[in-house]
């Protein structure tokens, strides 16, 4: 799987999330462009892609993350499907 | 020892600035700040400062054992002792009383309640020392070799009463040694000035309309809410005072401490007011509570069944809620060891709650000039209710019932319009002083200053106005000082 597929994933994850079909993310993508992306969502969408890609973070990835990029970095690193 | 005291501002902070500024040497800067910082403490403190330094030693031995523990599952041990160490402490020395009048008043026991005084501070250090031991565990930091180090963290004076909640991450390279610039240590003493402007002329006043209010109107409903408006205001100036005061000072001694505020009254919602009231606090409840109840067994575990059994919504919200409802619990309760705290946080959570997944929506489809109207009202009046519950530690009941008219007399007074007559003046301007107005004013006059005179020449005014306005302040505050013994911070009880 190439990382085009993961961000295809990780997109239709954060349209599910956000309940935004129009949303689009690309690695650059941060919370303060998404309106709506605060701590309470932001834990909903590590839930959602832990669970679409069989993985987990770490608690100290959970915080630091700053970007979709760096989410697909460990996503790509650790995904089991 | 307080920060608006005459003793602090020119005998304190004066004698330790220059002797940390004789010294060149890192060693001897530390030194000399560990030195003060224990006397700060000692000073309102002189049996409890042994309780701080047991504290520190006990996480520092913590922090040693996580770095040392050869296995997994011994770094865990080590990080859950340390977390239960410190949980302990605080519940002992803050918890003790409430937890005995609470179990008399379910069983009808009449167990003597233990008189157990408040440490200064304990809620404060408590929480920062428990981001040392937890960020060592979750591989933020390393463990610190030197006990002076987490010493001088747990114990440094500027945010060691009332906050920010410094985490060790966010300092742990500035312990060691600062470069301090003489532009920091102007900002510093800029930012010092105008907390001790916001508490000694604005919270210290406010402070004294709202009692006047309630002790002379508070059997109308005017009189309660005027008391309830004067008392919102005392608590923004006298904790964002303190805070700034408290990143002034860090300044000062080349330290960054985290911000605490940003203009939490012009707040639309509750969930942007907690965004920006006591921001170290809400982060660290964030960071430490919500997060890893969340991603814990059980809440997985529930998260799990629940989609199973085809609640898709329910599988993703009430995990979520019984979360914020846990946060706000001990948010409430972390205020202080009385109920109607813990009914303030639980009053929080359901309004974030019912903002996130019941408000937004309805709430986006209206035109922006409404969403405006209907953001800041209803958070007006949210905001003043729940500070209702926040002051009123007896009869909170029949307290919140005044506010809606049960058990007053009459809605006004003659007395009640003739104390906000006489606060009107200090109402309006304390007003203007809770929105970024000021601000945003003095920084477009910089930048016409910029554009007219060139860079230099409108550094140079900058510096000059900013000198007069914080010798003016000082000036000020000194007079009002020496007169006035009305001086507590109210976070110093937390």
């Amino acid at each position: 799987m190439n990382n085009n597929e993961i961000y295809e994933r990780l997109n239709s994850i954060f349209q599910d999330v956000f309940d935004d079909s129009s949303l689009t993310v690309n690695p650059d993508t941060t919370a303060a462009d998404i309106e709506d992306w605060d701590s309470l969502t932001h834990i909903t969408l590590v839930g959602a892609v832990e669970e679409e890609f069989r993985m987990k973070f770490s608690m100290k990835e959970v915080v630091e993350m700053k970007n979709v990029g760096e989410m697909a970095q460990i996503v790509a690193a650790r995904r089991k499907r | 020892m307080v920060f608006s005291h005459l003793i602090f501002l020119y005998a304190f902070l004066p004698l330790l600035l220059l002797l940390y500024y004789i010294g060149k040497d890192a060693g001897w800067r530390r030194g000399i700040l560990l030195l003060f910082s224990l006397l700060f403490y000692a000073w309102g403190e002189p049996v409890y400062i042994l309780l701080m330094l047991a504290s520190a030693l006990l996480n520092y031995q913590c922090g040693r054992l996580i770095g040392a523990a050869p296995t997994d599952s011994r770094r865990k041990l080590a990080v859950v002792s340390g977390v239960v160490i410190n949980l302990a402490l605080l519940g002992v020395f803050k918890y003790t009383g409430f937890a005995v009048e609470t179990l008399n008043a379910l069983t009808g026991l009449a167990l003597p309640v233990p008189k157990i005084a408040l440490p200064l501070g304990i809620s404060f250090y408590t929480f920062q020392a428990m981001t040392y031991v937890i960020d060592v565990y979750r591989g933020y930091c390393q463990p610190q070799k030197r006990f002076s180090r987490v010493l001088l963290y747990i114990c440094l004076f500027p945010q060691l009463v009332a906050g920010p909640i410094v985490r060790y991450v966010d300092i742990e390279d500035q312990l060691n040694e600062r470069r301090v610039s003489a532009a920091q240590i102007n900002h510093g003493i800029w930012r010092f000035a105008i907390g001790l402007g916001k508490k000694v002329i604005f919270s210290n006043t406010c402070g004294l309309a709202c009692q006047n209010l309630f002790a002379s109107a508070g059997s109308t409903v005017l009189g309660n809410w005027a008391g309830i408006l004067f008392y919102a205001l005392q608590i923004y100036f006298d904790f964002s005072g303190y805070s700034d005061m408290a990143i002034g000072l860090g300044h000062m001694f080349g330290f960054t401490f985290p911000e605490n505020f940003d203009y939490p009254y012009i707040s639309r919602s509750v969930t942007e007011y907690w965004r920006r009231w006591h921001m170290t606090l809400g982060s660290w409840f964030r960071d430490y509570l919500f997060y890893p109840v969340l991603r814990s067994r059980v809440f997985q575990r529930l998260t799990r069944s629940l989609k199973k059994a085809g609640h898709k919504t329910a599988a993703r919200q009430l995990p979520t809620i019984l979360a914020l409802l846990i946060v706000w619990f001990s948010t409430g309760l972390w205020h202080g060891a009385s109920w109607n705290y813990v009914l303030w946080g639980l009053y929080y959570g359901v309004w974030l709650i019912l903002e996130q997944y019941v408000l937004e929506k309805p709430m986006k489809k209206l035109p922006g000039a409404a969403q405006a109207v209907i953001g800041h009202t209803s958070f007006f009046f949210i905001t003043l209710i729940g500070y209702a519950f926040f002051y009123h530690e007896n009869n909170l009941f029949a307290n919140l019932g005044r506010l809606f008219g049960v058990g007053t007399a009459s809605f006004s007074s003659e007395y009640a319009v003739s104390l906000l007559y006489e606060n009107g003046l200090l109402l309006m301007a304390a007003l203007v002083c809770v929105t970024p107005l000021g601000h945003r004013l003095y920084e477009a006059l910089r930048a016409r200053l910029r554009n007219t005179c060139g860079p230099h020449r409108a550094y140079t005014a900058d510096r000059m106005i900013k000198t007069v306005l914080v010798l003016a302040l000082l000036a000020v505050c000194t007079l009002r000082l020496v007169g006035d013994s009305y001086n507590p911070f109210i976070y110093f009880k937390f």
